[in-house]
């Protein structure tokens, strides 16, 4: 793979985030032939704004379709932002908050719900188990994938990068029921759906809160990408699970990913904002188990916001 | 003891329906709920009569009470259904999508003789009404200037166990308003509760989500004697639980006083409120629902007090004509300024 980083001095600026993400591309000398069709799959995750560090910000998209407008003036081509709904989380109405239906209205491309027809089935096997998951057939169809994941961290995965935004575009909605088996999906999900770009926003990056990064990372392997997001956000990628189970599928090599850092992405992970991963894990689970156990000895009642039903 | 039913078995009517289970004075006659899977939740609960329609479950003959917590444009029809068999009805805020919705379902409960009490639940909060006290001992003196905040994410707030927000929250014409009728019904409530009657003097809506409803608003209101309250309220903070980010200040003439200060430590009280509940279980005494989270038992209080006076025959604690009047403020603010739906940037 190839990457590169950039520190934008104004991540507000679309034409500043433009410019930077034509250095970004200028210096990524992968080949890409001319797309007809380009789906940029952005992380929204949930009714969260770009302010949170949660979601991908829409100036972000805005600026990257001014950069490939540029980049590939034909006609012809066509340009869709797409995701797919969450359990808790219905595209329709995310794309409307959080300013993807204007920002389509303004740059004239289209929105995509990945969980609307036509849906396909598509195997693969992980671990030995086979395993079926539904895609948006366009998403498959599609010319390049440019997969636009945040630079956050999630209590399950740890990291949220390139491979779990493509977890995200899963077309099943109630997603959570994978949660027992994330790393297995993750790579699944990877196995069928190859992201052709991947451009990390991390403008407001989000570990144990947000914080004002201002930085961007191009690279073309989704695999590799989260290694290098896993070692900024403080994480060894050998224990991320899913980065391991990929490696074991003989799909890719953590040390690969080893030769490309540098001295920009030491810096990142000098200003990311560490998650007390263990501390949090350790301190919410045992306040719910000591819960659980109180209402059920005592026979007190848990609130159903609390309940994992 | 007070034969009860609950209409509406998402995330409020869930706590209403633990909260009842375990209410001594209350047997519970059954639930109804429209949606499969929240009549499969109460069958697990072991709720044992289910209904998919409220009017099957009006017709119990032996029922006396319902706690309605239905989305609010159905608050209307299932109070009158519920009225009209003279079932008294307890439900969630706010009472109505708007002030004239609010007035007919008041001429409903007093063509059908029935009683009608709204779940204003954060007046019973313990700092809260530490606040009230100190304030009616006169401790801070005379009261002159009070700001109340509630910022949150409505109804967008992220469960443990994630489920998606019903449509109906999306439809300025299901709901009746954004942050201020939700958020800001609180506020209002315990503005008018501690200070009385009062009116709106000035109001701006904003939004930081393109929604058709306001998602952030800031108020200034006035009481009749004199006291100014400024009210910030929104749906657009991603604030997690047990974090609250909800406080009056109220700046007396000699003195002031700020729930923060009197809020109890989450942690320390939850330990003592278990305390108390071992020792009672000890001596087979009937525990304290929830009062280790003063969040969640604020709903248990308001539950209790509501069977208590349909027990005793006595005047609701939280009268409609005080709710009434807040539904009106409500409804003034929204005339006072036009909202803007368009989101900067």
């Amino acid at each position: 793979m190839v990457l590169n980083n950039i520190i934008v001095k104004d991540r507000e600026n679309v034409n500043e985030l433009t410019s930077s993400i034509k250095k970004l591309f200028d210096n990524l000398s992968i080949p890409l032939k001319e797309p007809r069709k380009i789906i940029i799959k952005p992380n929204l995750c949930y009714y969260w704004d770009s302010s949170t560090g949660q979601t991908t910000s829409p100036k972000l998209v805005s600026a990257l379709i001014d950069y490939l407008r540029a980049e590939y003036p034909k006609k012809e081509l066509e340009i869709v932002i797409a995701e797919a709904d969450a359990s808790a989380m219905k595209t329709k109405h995310a794309f409307k908050m959080l300013g993807y239906e204007k920002l389509s209205k303004e740059k004239k491309v289209r929105l995509l719900n990945l969980s609307s027809d036509p849906i396909s089935n598509f195997s693969t096997k992980v671990n030995s188990n086979k395993c079926s998951l539904a895609f948006s057939q366009e998403l498959l169809d599609a010319d390049m994938i440019i997969n636009v994941p945040k630079l956050k961290f999630h209590r399950l995965p740890m990291v949220t990068g390139a491979m779990k935004n493509i977890y995200g575009a899963i077309a099943t909605e109630h997603k959570f029921s994978y949660h027992k088996v994330l790393s297995d999906i993750i790579v699944a999900s990877n196995k069928i759906v190859n992201s052709n770009i991947i451009l990390v926003d991390g403008l407001i990056a989000l570990g144990q809160y947000p914080k004002f990064l201002n930085s961007l990372i191009l690279g073309s392997n989704a695999f590799e990408m989260d290694c290098i997001l896993a070692k900024i956000i403080g994480f060894n990628p050998r224990n991320v699970e899913y980065l391991s189970l990929w490696e074991r599928e003989g799909l890719g090599k953590i040390s690969d990913s080893e030769k490309m850092w540098n001295s920009g992405l030491s810096q990142l992970a000098k200003e990311f904002p560490k998650p007390h991963y263990f501390r949090q894990k350790i301190s919410w689970d045992s306040q719910l188990f000591v819960l659980s156990l109180y209402a059920k000895v005592m026979g007190d009642v848990i609130p159903p916001l609390l309940l994992d039903d | 003891m007070i034969k009860i039913g609950v209409v509406g078995i998402g995330h409020m009517g869930k706590t209403h329906l633990f909260n009842l289970m375990k209410n001594k004075n209350v047997k519970l006659l059954g639930v109804a709920d429209q949606s499969s899977r929240a009549r499969a939740f109460a069958k697990k609960m072991g709720v044992k009569s289910i209904y998919s329609n409220y009017s099957e479950l009006f017709d119990e003959p032996e029922l006396q009470a319902v706690v309605i917590s239905l989305p609010n444009f159905l608050k209307r029809e299932s109070l009158e259904a519920a009225s009209e068999k003279g079932l008294a009805v307890l439900i969630d805020k706010p009472l109505a999508r708007n002030y004239s919705e609010a007035v007919e379902m008041e001429k409903i409960v007093q063509k059908n003789h029935s009683r009608l009490m709204v779940a204003s639940n954060f007046r019973y909060h313990p700092h809260v009404k530490k606040m009230k006290q100190i304030i009616d001992d006169g401790n801070i003196g005379q009261c002159k200037l009070v700001s109340l905040d509630y910022i949150n994410h409505g109804p967008f707030s992220h469960p443990l166990n994630p489920k998606p927000v019903p449509d109906w929250w999306f439809e300025k014409e299901k709901v009746g308003g954004g942050a201020l009728i939700d958020n800001g019904w609180h506020m209002i409530d315990l503005f008018t509760w501690l200070f009385g009657e009062a009116n709106v003097e000035n109001a701006i809506f904003d939004h930081h989500f393109n929604l058709e409803l306001e998602d952030f608003a800031n108020l200034t209101i006035k009481s009749k004697n004199g006291v100014l309250g400024v009210l910030n309220v929104g749906w657009f903070s991603h604030v997690l639980f047990p974090k609250l980010d909800f406080r009056i200040i109220c700046h007396g003439t000699i003195g002031y006083c700020n729930t923060d200060e009197l809020k109890p430590n989450l942690y320390l009280n939850a330990a003592k409120e278990a305390l108390i509940n071992f020792k009672r279980k000890i001596f087979f005494q009937p525990i304290n629902i929830l009062t280790y989270s003063y969040y969640f038992s604020s709903y248990n209080e308001v539950l209790r007090d509501f069977v208590l006076c349909l027990e005793k025959d006595e005047e609701f604690p939280i009268s409609l004509a005080q709710q009434l009047m807040v539904q009106e403020i409500i409804d003034k603010t929204y005339k006072l300024s036009p909202i803007n739906t368009e989101v900067e940037g």
